[in-house]
């Protein structure tokens, strides 16, 4: 797992590379709260992300949660085919939030009334 | 590329086993009790078993499973070899290739064959301990337990139809990511099963940053399925982690009940009531926004908002009547949570007290009553003493908190620690949910965060000295708990490097704890870190030493009437067994009689009473022999130097304690009672022997036994004992009041 | 993406009927016939999922499995263990040293293909 930041007045940009996993979940979170502690704007570039899981997932939403909670604005950008299933099979788009892909998932009830 | 390509490879490896069989049969012939060689049979016999059940060849499994019941005996003991088994196994032996050659011919098995099987289970079944043989041997035998059929060919076979839509609610458990089971790939199993038609993934369970473990599980899935399949099959899918988590299945066509269990076990509260029923697919959100409208514009007695979802036919009824009853409750409530209530404690030990009040009241009743002789009267007494009872018990268990939020505050405390110290040590958590009283586990906390920071300190080597020793880089610190016989278990373990105990023994010896020349065994010396004065100040940022403070975990262990064992192995590790009562404030106790005085000895460590032969006591023994057994003897009398009038007889309450036992000489045993613990006052605090007071029924005062004190004394007493320096009984025994 | 699946039994048999099932289902197979033979077939490599018999001569099972565990590339990987049914002992220590998924033996080709998809995901 690599992070990459590139960073100017206020604003940072992260990228993510390789496998947002269990195995660098910790790192990945100690990356995320210093760089929200750090900048007002964060973007995080999830293109490179070869392999996601569960952590993976759940650290995208701790940060946004985070960035919501004290202000940070975040954005979550060029999700990976990796990341896309995760949140995907989720169904965590709407939650997350960030534009990505048409999310699914609605109108599948039809309209009853 | 099919199974039956592989069949060679099993039938070569079946015919070297049965070689390996032969061999360790003759060697078992010159040397019966070879242990090597059992095991080999055993292993020879296993792996043929394992085999041949992948090739479905169900008539060697079953018998081999015979065969290898009855070796499993033999390897584990209770049945020892002789000529005769050997020979049976030769002839198990025999047939096993029998059966071999019959599959490698590709046919089955001939009737001779059979009827030689039939022979030989019943002839192995004698040693099982049962006379006939074992006619459903299963699990293990025959058909496989379980024959899934191939996910891949289910495909698309199982979309099911348009009514056949299950409802999974699942909450994974903390560990579940640790253990390499990822929710992920469980629900992309269920998309082989059938089609996923809704999935709510609930993020509400994750804290706040500054608290979150990035490793820990938080998520929990409301899922709507369309399969075909069956329910076992289903539930099948969450096998591997059905301990940790909370796994529910709704069958299609749920009924009322069956959703309203569901919700009600729901922990993430009622607010989000319409969400659910959204994420249920019961109703979409359009009809829940329009409802809301409706009710909101019908200002003058609104109908309630389930009348307005029923009339406008959104729903079934009983759905709404399910979510209304939720939401009543939080409104009641206004709390979050809807499973639980927020009592203030000092509330609850308030109610504590009245119940204990109430069960010395009643017990004051009993006793009055006795002298009335009034049947009726004493019926109802009776009645009531049962019904104060469960009121006692119910109470307790008010207190009852899982010990698994305090556990896993300790993470951070690990984390922290190994940042100063340059270690990598993983905290491993057992027994979360064991539950003990509110007040144990928040005294507990103090002395668990002195054992895991010794552990980590000191307990775990640095990387390097474990490396030298062949362990892994990474150190373990284990928290466990368990309920034991009337006590809850924590310990806390490492798999350091273990005690030192000619460290210990110098250092005791230079502090003056113990004289130069003394020998101790390795129980007193482990013993010795708790000693006050063993450790000091200086010592916390040494780290070469153990016994950083360990006197004041002792001291918090007492007060709570518990103790601490130490498991320490040289290389491989130390284990602090905390034994802790269940609760603090009512216990069933045994009350005795000495010197005119009440004690009350806790039930669950007495062991059985006895009555001291006289010329036991006349020769003044300070052991008991119980059945070959010899025991401390403890005369309480003498102990506490009490000077009453003492009864003509003498009893022995033959207590015990964590792996210990010794017998307490009293006059007279008064039988059980409940007793309500009141603490001694600052000024009896330090007592050995005594952990507080209770009130009798007849409203006289008993002093509560502290059985591991009593112990300790019993201990050095015997320890006196074994050298010879016993002193006189009326004489100048100083122990017990005066320290 | 593939994935790897290393199938630790002394059966020469059970590792090629397992090794030839999965692969079919397209996972990448590692055998080894024993614990010390599957620490030096892992060496530096990661694989996804782990299934070891427990009773094998050299290193058994549970042996193997701690010192898996230990490794820090190894230490969340999903280990399935293979048992018997009289083995319950043995369970607990397995249990105690990190596995969580048990399939008892004897099993069908098609159950162990089961268990590996529930573990693996996509």
């Amino acid at each position: 797992m690599e992070m990459i930041l590139e960073q100017d007045a206020g604003h940072c940009l992260l990228r993510m590379e390789g496998e947002m996993t269990i195995y660098h979940a910790m790192e990945i979170k100690q990356k995320f709260m210093e760089i929200l502690h750090d900048f007002e704007e964060v973007t995080v570039s999830l293109a490179k992300v070869t392999d996601m899981d569960t952590t993976g997932a759940q650290l995208l939403i701790l940060i946004k949660k985070e960035a919501q909670a004290t202000g940070r604005h975040l954005t979550l950008s060029d999700h990976s085919p990796s990341v896309l299933a995760v949140l995907d099979l989720y169904n965590l788009a709407g939650q997350l939030g960030d534009p990505m892909f048409i999310p699914h998932g609605h109108g599948r009830h039809g309209d009853r009334s | 590329m099919s199974l039956s390509d592989a069949l060679p490879t099993f039938l070569a490896e079946a015919r070297g086993l049965l070689e390996e069989m032969e061999e360790s049969l003759r060697i078992l012939k010159q040397s019966p009790a070879d242990a090597e060689a059992i095991n080999a049979l055993f292993r020879a016999a296993h792996t043929i078993k394992g085999s041949a059940g992948l090739f479905g060849l169900e008539v060697i499994v079953a018998f081999t499973h015979h065969a290898e019941s009855v070796l499993d005996r033999v390897r584990d003991g209770p049945l020892p070899m002789d000529s005769v088994l050997i020979a049976l196994f030769m002839d198990c032996r025999d047939h096993i290739e029998n059966l071999i050659d019959a599959v490698e011919r590709d046919e089955p098995p001939d009737g001779a064959t059979l009827d030689q099987g039939a022979d030989l289970v019943a002839r192995l079944a004698h040693y099982l301990g049962h006379g006939e043989p074992d006619a459903d041997p299963s699990p293990g035998a025959g058909v496989a337990p379980l024959v899934l059929e191939d996910p891949v060919v289910n495909l698309g076979r199982n979309g099911g139809s348009e009514d056949d839509v299950w409802h999974l609610s699942l909450r994974f458990g903390p560990d579940v990511l640790r253990n390499g089971m990822d929710p992920l790939s469980f629900i992309h199993y269920l998309t082989t099963m059938g089609e996923i038609v809704h999935l709510f993934t609930l993020t509400d369970a994750i804290p706040p940053a500054a608290e979150m473990d990035p490793e820990q599980c938080y998520l929990g899935f409301e899922i709507r399925l369309r399969s075909g399949v069956d329910k076992a099959r289903l539930e099948g899918v969450f096998d591997f982690v059905r301990e940790d988590s909370q796994i529910r299945i709704l069958p299609p066509g749920s009924r009322l009940e069956d959703f309203r269990k569901l919700m009600e076990s729901l922990p993430e509260g009622v607010h989000r009531l319409g969400e659910i029923l959204v994420g249920c697919g019961a109703i979409t959100r359009r009809e829940l926004d329009h409802v809301l409208d409706l009710q909101a514009s019908q200002s003058t007695n609104p109908p309630l908002l389930g009348e307005a979802l029923v009339r406008e036919q959104c729903i079934q009824p009983e759905v709404v009547a399910v979510a209304l009853d939720r939401q009543q409750e939080v409104r009641k409530r206004q709390t979050q949570d809807t499973r639980l209530l927020r009592v203030r404690a000092d509330k609850l030990d308030l109610l504590i007290d009245q119940v204990g009040e109430l069960v010395i009241a009643t017990a004051g009743l009993r006793v009055q009553s006795k002298d009335t002789q009034d049947s009726v009267l004493m019926e109802s007494i009776y009645e009531v003493a049962r019904l104060v009872d469960e009121i006692r018990d119910s109470a307790m268990n008010l207190r009852m908190v899982e010990i698994g939020e305090t556990f896993n505050r300790f993470r951070r405390v690990v984390r922290d620690v190994c940042k100063e110290s340059g270690k990598d040590i993983e905290l491993v958590i057992h027994g979360a949910d064991t539950q003990l009283d509110k007040t144990v586990v928040e005294r507990l906390s103090d002395p668990l965060t002195h054992l895991i920071r010794n552990a980590v300190d000191h307990g775990i080597e640095s990387p390097e000295q474990r490396r030298a020793r062949g362990k892994p880089d990474q150190g373990q610190v284990r928290l466990n708990a368990f309920h034991e016989a009337g006590c809850v278990l924590v310990e806390v373990s490492d798999d350091g490097g273990g005690l030192d105990r000619e460290r210990i023994l110098t250092k005791a010896r230079k502090r003056g704890l113990i004289p130069e020349d003394k020998e101790l065994d390795d129980d007193a010396v482990w013993r010795l870190i708790f000693e006050p004065g063993f450790s000091t100040a200086q010592e916390v940022s040494n780290l070469s030493g153990r016994g950083v403070g360990m006197d004041v975990v002792r001291r918090d262990i007492d007060a709570l009437r518990g103790s601490v064992e130490i498991e320490t192995r040289p290389g491989e590790g130390t284990t602090f067994r905390m034994r802790l009562p269940l609760s603090l404030a009512i216990i069933d106790g045994f009350l005795v009689r000495v010197a005119g005085n009440d004690y009350v000895v806790p039930l669950d460590t007495v062991l059985e009473c006895l009555e001291l032969p006289p010329i036991a006591e006349a020769r003044g023994d300070n052991q008991l022999s119980l059945r070959g057994e010899i025991l401390p003897l403890l005369r309480l009398a003498e102990l506490f130097r009490l000077q009453g009038p003492r009864g003509r007889r003498r009893n022995v309450v033959v207590l015990h304690w964590a792996g210990r036992k010794a017998g307490l000489l009293v006059d007279e045993l008064k039988g059980q009672l409940q007793a309500v613990i009141k603490p001694l006052g600052s000024l009896f605090s330090g007592l050995p022997g005594v952990s507080g007071s209770t009130i009798l029924g007849s409203g006289e005062v008993a002093l509560v036994l502290d059985v591991s004190g009593l112990m300790d004394l019993a201990l050095r007493d015997e320890r006196r004992g074994r050298n010879g320096s016993r002193t006189d009984d009326n004489g100048s025994r100083t122990h017990g009041l005066v320290q | 993406m593939g994935k790897t699946v290393m199938i630790v039994d002394d059966s020469a048999s059970i590792r090629q009927v397992v090794g030839m099932t999965l692969r079919g289902a397209g996972y990448t197979v590692i055998e080894a016939s024993d614990g010390r033979d599957a620490l030096s077939k892992l060496s530096g490599g990661k694989v996804n999922l782990v299934i070891s018999d427990v009773n094998m001569p050299g290193m058994d099972g549970i042996s193997f499995l701690k010192e898996f565990k230990a490794r820090p590339e190894c230490r969340f990987t999903p280990v399935i263990m293979l048992t018997t049914e009289a083995g319950d002992a043995k369970k607990s220590a397995g249990k105690e040293a990190g596995a969580k998924a048990w399939i008892v033996k004897p099993f069908q080709p098609n159950q162990m293909l089961d268990a590996v998809a529930k573990l693996m995901g996509p």
